[in-house]
């Protein structure tokens, strides 16, 4: 509440800021007068600025008052309310109160009036600009403070320093130097003047700052502050910090560091002999702020860029990264080192240039042929060309020569593998690249020889798996698939690589379908991107098909049902849940549905997908579902909405043939017809010659069906059979003449179930009868009353009279005189029932 | 499974897996030039044209064709990019500033010094309590 504005309302409303609730609450109104209000007042007052958080009373003052006069003078007219003279306040702490809230009102005159010493209210004055984050009147006024008093100034200089731009001047510096040395900011102030830390005094410095004498940010200090003169560069610890700087990492190996290096210590650390990586701004940095340093990092080949840039200029380039430079450039800044190698390079034959770059690599061009009659115009900086040039000499290699990692090559096509020492780390990777050629040039026999003399001379995993795949080809070519397969599984071991696992499929291809698959499905599981596995499952399907029928002979005799390996199957998982084309996410889950029904079916397998609301998923998890029905229902819900799918549309179509398939097959299984019947009823979108065929077949089966068990066919068969057969008209002539013949045998089915139905209902109509008149056996004709024998058969009557009705129309079902005669028999049956139950007396008599 | 089965584009061309039309050109015409030399090689013009065609027309992503047996498995087993004598490292034109370095190299010493310093402190401070004003 104390010093939050609040607005008065009265005849008129005025703001004041409350600077005191006890004994009364005393508010200072914006005209700059302080008046004591009633407690019930301020109650009602509106806060229109809370401050009560903030400390110090009158401090709040300036906060709400922006250090207006108008305020200053409310703090005057305050102080006369309390009788008092500002230099006449009891004590040192209301006189302190008083000078913070003159010097935060702006006020320094009035603070000055209050009776303090002059370095106090410097003091004040010093902290109430950092609480306004004004760095540069709070060193000011620090420095302005006695050296040897007020130790919370290095505090604020401390934080001036790490929030500002600053770097003392000497004598500001030997404003601290009587400080003794545990005060942090003094020390820090002093590295950052760089002024000389004492030697001894580190483990003092390191504990100010924080930080472990074994700290590698300790290390990097003081490797700084020490300079040319110092510390121990040449252990581990030394090589791992300066590497890590020179790179643009912090230090310390671990912690949480917000701040990266500067380019300052990254090239510091570059000079301790490592690389420097350089963003292209960096080195543009250091080329125009320090370009003989940069270019004596460039010199000792220190210096490397983060990423190519085309703005930089030319010359910078030249310097840092002349690989990325265009001829053009090179050319114009007439950089013929630059020019001469990458001609060498390339392998220019003809005539060279009259430079010092020109007759060198000439000379290095001659030599690589073995002609070392131009050694003499080689520029060997460090003594391997002239142990190259000895080596020819003497047929072996020697000296420097030994440890170039380009001679060994060089050499050994020219002197023969024989002579070079057979252990060379590079004797591996030359027979296999060998080896590779000669396999390109289709001499599998050579190949395999080199392959072998490869893996003798290498323990290089990279050469050595390389080895055993060009073995494994070689093997594989002549059609010795066991022994291709057995290097490739060889070169599997340890690290994985994508290419030796697909080669391995397709070498298993030729083996074994379960190896190709196993293989493949490891490809599919562990390759790097979503791509190759796709792929890898695409093949492995591929070979799965195309050796199906084989397998499916297997699996006749040893009676187990067929199944995708289970590799693939995880596989196919993995790749259903992951961020893949829509198009490949239906193919994964149409393998599912049709391998992996239980898994699909649980639709929380997969929720994670992205494609988690497609019609693609709704229809393959009900595909795997238990009930058909549902799969026929997510067709036509989603053909309804998108009838341009062709590929739901190729599912409708697979579903509709099966299903007619099925039915026409075997009518008597009455299972396909009713899911047939499910999908006309439903509406699944059709071709009307298929709807026409389906409807016609399902009708056939169920009818039959119903025939057998004399059991009339429902209301809604009829209705879709008459539906049925008013499409035929439609249809094409072709059409309309296989269609007619299904319709024909339908009705006559259809005709065939009613009139089976209704003799059953005949007879049971009947005897309906016969139970009802037996009672009437014996009694007297003239004492029956016959109007309540009638009303009791009215039911029979009713009865009667609907068969007969639909008798009547399943007579326009039926195209076959004998059927039709049968239904007349049934009609005629029902006739006489009806006239019985109209008129029972007639039955009697 | 037959040798026809077994045929590898890229072997038949005599060139590496995952190389590019352009190259698959420059292959076909030296396998040809073979061939008129050597009859009784193992191919034909007839693979020769298969295997441009594959290469051409139905290898367009080789990193995704998983039936076309690899070699090279690894480019990089083979592929040495170490620099030397016989492959030397690209040439920095000559500098065009002294030797005279000490001086900027002080410098940089010195505001690598402030900079570390400031990094650290600014660390500490606030890791540390904020600034809290005098009470």
């Amino acid at each position: 509440m104390v010093g939050s504005a609040y607005r008065f309302a009265g005849l008129r409303k005025r703001v004041g800021v409350v600077v005191r609730v006890s004994p009364k609450p005393m508010v200072v109104f914006g005209s700059g007068k302080a008046r004591t209000v009633s407690n019930s007042r301020l109650g009602k007052a509106e806060i229109v600025l809370d401050l009560s958080s903030v400390p110090s009373e009158l401090f709040r003052l300036q906060t709400v008052a922006e250090r207006s006069e108008s305020w200053a003078s409310g703090l005057a007219g305050w102080l006369e309310d309390q009788g008092t003279e500002s230099s006449q306040l009891d004590s040192q702490s209301d006189r302190r109160l008083y000078a913070r809230s003159a010097i935060a009102a702006g006020r320094v005159d009035m603070a000055k009036d209050s009776g303090l010493s002059q370095e106090e209210i410097l003091w004040l004055q010093m902290h109430s600009a950092m609480s306004y984050g004004d760095s540069d009147v709070a060193v000011e006024k620090a420095l302005a403070l006695p050296p040897d008093r007020f130790p919370d100034k290095v505090a604020v200089l401390a934080r001036a320093l790490s929030v500002g731009d600053y770097s003392l001047t000497g004598d500001e510096a030997d404003l601290l130097d009587g400080w003794p040395s545990s005060m942090t900011g003094v020390l820090a102030l002093r590295m950052a003047a760089a002024l000389p830390i004492d030697e001894n005094r580190w483990d003092v410095v390191c504990q100010e700052l924080g930080l472990s004498p074994e700290d590698d940010e300790t290390f990097w200090l003081h490797a700084l502050a020490a300079g040319e003169s110092s510390v121990e560069e040449s252990s581990e610890k030394a090589a791992r910090i300066f590497e890590s700087v020179a790179s643009g990492n912090r230090p310390a190996a671990s912690g949480q560091h917000s701040e990266p290096v500067s380019l300052e210590e990254k090239a510091i650390a570059a000079r301790k002999g490592y690389i420097a990586l350089l963003a292209p701004n960096e080195a543009l940095d250091l080329w125009r702020s320090a370009r003989r340093a940069l270019d004596d990092l460039v010199d000792d080949f220190q210096v490397e860029l983060t990423e190519a840039e085309s703005d930089l200029p030319d010359e910078l380039v030249a310097r840092v990264n002349p690989d990325s430079l265009p001829q053009h450039a090179l050319e114009s800044l007439n950089h013929t080192w630059e020019i001469a190698r990458r001609r060498y390079e390339r392998g220019v034959e003809g005539e060279w240039g009259s430079t010092a770059a020109d007759f060198h690599y000439a000379a290095l061009t001659a030599l690589r042929k073995g002609d070392i009659s131009r050694a003499g115009d080689l520029e060997d900086s460090n003594g391997v060309l002239e142990a190259v040039v000895a080596s020819f000499e003497e047929q072996q290699l020697v000296g420097k020569a030994l440890d170039d990692p380009t001679t060994w090559s060089v050499l050994v096509d020219l002197i023969g593998p024989e002579d070079i020492p057979g252990q060379s780390e590079h004797a591996g990777p030359w027979y296999l690249s060998r080896g590779i050629a000669q396999l390109l040039d289709w001499d599998w026999s050579e190949a395999r020889d080199l392959a072998r003399e490869s893996l003798r001379n290498s323990n290089d995993e990279a050469v050595r798996d390389e080895a055993l795949n060009l073995l494994a080809f070689a093997d594989y070519q002549e059609g010795n698939y066991e022994p291709a397969m057995v290097a490739l599984e060889r070169a599997l071991e340890g690290d994985y690589t994508a290419a030796l696992q697909a080669n391995a499929g397709i070498v298993a291809e030729h083996m074994d379908p379960d190896r190709a698959a196993y293989h493949l499905g490891q490809l599919a599981t562990e390759a790097p991107n979503n791509d190759l596995r796709l792929a890898a499952v695409r093949r492995a399907f591929h070979i799965w098909t195309s050796n199906r029928q084989a397998w499916e002979e297997e699996e006749e005799e040893d009676g187990e049902s067929f199944e995708l390996p289970g590799g693939l199957i995880d596989a196919i998982r993995g790749l259903a849940v992951q961020d893949i084309e829509l198009e490949d996410f239906r193919d994964m889950l149409r393998l599912l549905a049709n391998f992996d029904r239980e898994w699909l079916a649980d639709e929380s397998h997969t929720s994670a997908s992205p494609h988690v609301t497609s019609v693609e998923r709704r229809v393959f998890v009900a595909k795997a579902s238990a009930d058909p029905a549902d799969y026929i229902e997510a067709i036509a819900s989603g053909l309804k909405r998108n009838s341009d799918l062709e590929w739901l549309a190729a599912e409708r179509d697979s579903v509709v043939n099966g299903l007619r398939s099925l039915i026409f097959k075997d009518p008597e299984n009455v299972g396909p017809a009713v899911y047939a019947f499910t999908a006309v009823d439903i509406g699944l979108p059709m071709d009307p010659f298929d709807l026409v065929v389906l409807t016609g077949g399902a009708v056939i089966s169920i009818s039959r069906s119903l025939a057998s068990e004399e059991q009339i066919p429902a209301e809604r068969v009829v209705e879709l059979f008459e539906q049925a057969r008013s499409s035929v008209g439609d249809l094409s002539d072709d059409e309309r003449n296989a269609a007619e013949e299904i319709i024909n045998i339908a009705g006559n089915s259809l005709a065939m179930a009613i009139a089976a139905g209704h003799e059953e209902q005949l007879r049971q109509g009947l005897q309906a009868f016969e139970r009802l008149t037996s009672q009437l056996n014996g009694i007297p004709m003239r004492r029956i009353n016959w109007t309540e024998v009638t009303k009791a058969l009215r039911p029979i009557h009713d009865m009667a009279s609907e068969s007969i009705s639909e008798l009547d129309r399943a007579k326009s079902y039926s195209s076959a005189t004998e059927l039709t005669q049968a239904i007349d028999n049934v009609a005629e049956g029902f006739n006489k029932l009806r006239r019985y139950a109209t008129n029972p007396r007639s039955f009697f008599s | 499974m037959t040798d026809i089965d077994r045929r590898n584009p890229y072997i038949i061309l005599g060139l590496p897996f995952g190389s590019n039309e352009e190259e698959a050109r420059a292959g076909f015409a030296k396998a040809r030039r073979r061939l008129r030399r050597d009859p009784d090689a193992q191919y034909t013009t007839e693979d020769l044209t298969w295997a441009l065609h594959q290469i051409e027309q139905l290898i367009t992503h080789p990193e995704l064709a998983i039936d076309v047996y690899r070699v090279p498995a690894d480019p990089g087993a083979i592929e040495s990019d170490a620099r030397g004598v016989f492959h030397p490292a690209s040439h920095p034109v000559a500098r065009t500033t002294d030797t005279e370095s000490a001086e900027e190299w002080e410098q940089l010493r010195a505001a690598a010094l402030s900079n570390a310093v400031r990094r650290v402190l600014t660390e500490r401070l606030e890791a540390s309590a904020q600034y809290i004003p005098y009470q």
